[in-house]
C-alpha cells in the first residue's frame, strides 16, 4: 500500500484531492485560497503604519495561516515518507529543450537544483527568477485578489467570471515569461 | 505547463474544477450550511477586466519565472528546499508593495 502512495499520484486523483480540500474549508465556513496569506503575513508584521490595506482584523484569518502550516508538513511528510524516487516526470521534448539550455539532468528533482541554489541567488539569474519572481507573485495575486487556489480552483468551481479572466491573466503572463523570458534568463 | 508539452498540470487543475463545479452546485442545491451551521460563504467577486486581468498577468509572470505558485512555495519549504523562503520572503515583500501604491493602479 505504502508502496502504491509512494508513487506520483496520477491527476485524477490529485484534482478531485483538491477539490476536496476546497470543499473542506467551505463546511468548515471558510475558503480555500492560499495567497491572502500574504496579506495576514503582511498585516502581523506591522505593515498596517505604512498603508490602509493592511489595517484590518487580520486575527480573523489564523485558520489561514494555520492551513499554509499544514501545507508545509504535509509537504514534509511526502518528501520524508512517500517519496521513494523525487524525479519529475516531465515530457522527453521538455527534457530534450531543458538540456538544450545547459541543464544537466532536466526533472532529476522537484526543483532544478542548477538554478535554484544560494550561490545562483546571489548571480543576475537567481536574483532575477527567485526575487523579481516572488515580488511578481506578492504583487499580482494582491492586485488580482487571488491565484491558482482562490481563483483557479475556487473561483471557477463556483463559475465566476472574474475568476476566468484571472486565469487568462496567469497564462498570458505565464506564456510571455516561457516563451520570450525564461530562454533569455537561462542563459545568464 | 506552459510549453503544452505535458498534460498533467491541465488534468490536474481541470479535474479539480470539474470535481469542483459539481460540488458546489450539490452544495448550493441542497441548501448545504457550514459546520458552525452559518450561510457558506462562496467569494461572489464583483466583476472588473482591468483588475483581475493586470492582477492576473502580473501573477502568472512571478509564477512562470519561480516555478511556483503560492501553495506550492509553501510546500516546498516544508520538502526541504529552504531557498523557497527567499521566495515566500520576496512574495510578502511584493505585497506589501502593492498596498502601497494600490491606490494609483487601476481597478
Amino acid at each position: 500500500m505504502i508502496e502504491l502512495i509512494s508513487k506520483p499520484w496520477p491527476w485524477y486523483v490529485s484534482g478531485p484531492l483538491i477539490s476536496l480540500v476546497m470543499f473542506t474549508m467551505l463546511i468548515l465556513g471558510k475558503k480555500f485560497g492560499v495567497s491572502s496569506n500574504l496579506r495576514t503575513i503582511c498585516s502581523m508584521s506591522g505593515a498596517g503604519k505604512f498603508a490602509e490595506f493592511f489595517r484590518f482584523e487580520w486575527k480573523k484569518d489564523i485558520w489561514n495561516l494555520i492551513f499554509i502550516l499544514g501545507a508545509m508538513i504535509g509537504g514534509f511528510i511526502s518528501r520524508e515518507f512517500l517519496t521513494t524516487d523525487s524525479s519529475v516526470a516531465i515530457s522527453a521534448q521538455t527534457i530534450a529543450d531543458l538540456q538544450a539550455f545547459g541543464m544537466s539532468n532536466p526533472g532529476g528533482d522537484y526543483i532544478p537544483a542548477e538554478i535554484f541554489n544560494w550561490e545562483t541567488l546571489f548571480s543576475l539569474k537567481g536574483f532575477l527568477l527567485m526575487i523579481v519572481g516572488g515580488v511578481l507573485i506578492g504583487f499580482g495575486t494582491r492586485y488580482g485578489d487571488g491565484c491558482t487556489s482562490g481563483h483557479g480552483i475556487s473561483g471557477l468551481s463556483n463559475l465566476q467570471l472574474p475568476s476566468l479572466v484571472a486565469v487568462i491573466g496567469f497564462f498570458i503572463g505565464g506564456l510571455i515569461v516561457t516563451f520570450f523570458v525564461l530562454p533569455y534568463v537561462f542563459t545568464l | 505547463m506552459f510549453k503544452f508539452q505535458s498534460f498533467h498540470m491541465y488534468g490536474i487543475i481541470g479535474s479539480a474544477v470539474v470535481t469542483g463545479a459539481i460540488v458546489i452546485a450539490i452544495m448550493k442545491k441542497m441548501n448545504v450550511k457550514s459546520t458552525l451551521g452559518t450561510e457558506i460563504n462562496y467569494s461572489v467577486k464583483k466583476m472588473s477586466v482591468r483588475r483581475y486581468l493586470f492582477g492576473g498577468t502580473i501573477f502568472g509572470i512571478g509564477w512562470a519565472m519561480t516555478g511556483a505558485c503560492p501553495g506550492p512555495m509553501f510546500v516546498l519549504v516544508g520538502q526541504g528546499f529552504g531557498l523557497f523562503l527567499v521566495v515566500i520572503a520576496s512574495a510578502i515583500f511584493g505585497t506589501f508593495l502593492y498596498g502601497l501604491v494600490k491606490d494609483k493602479l487601476p481597478h
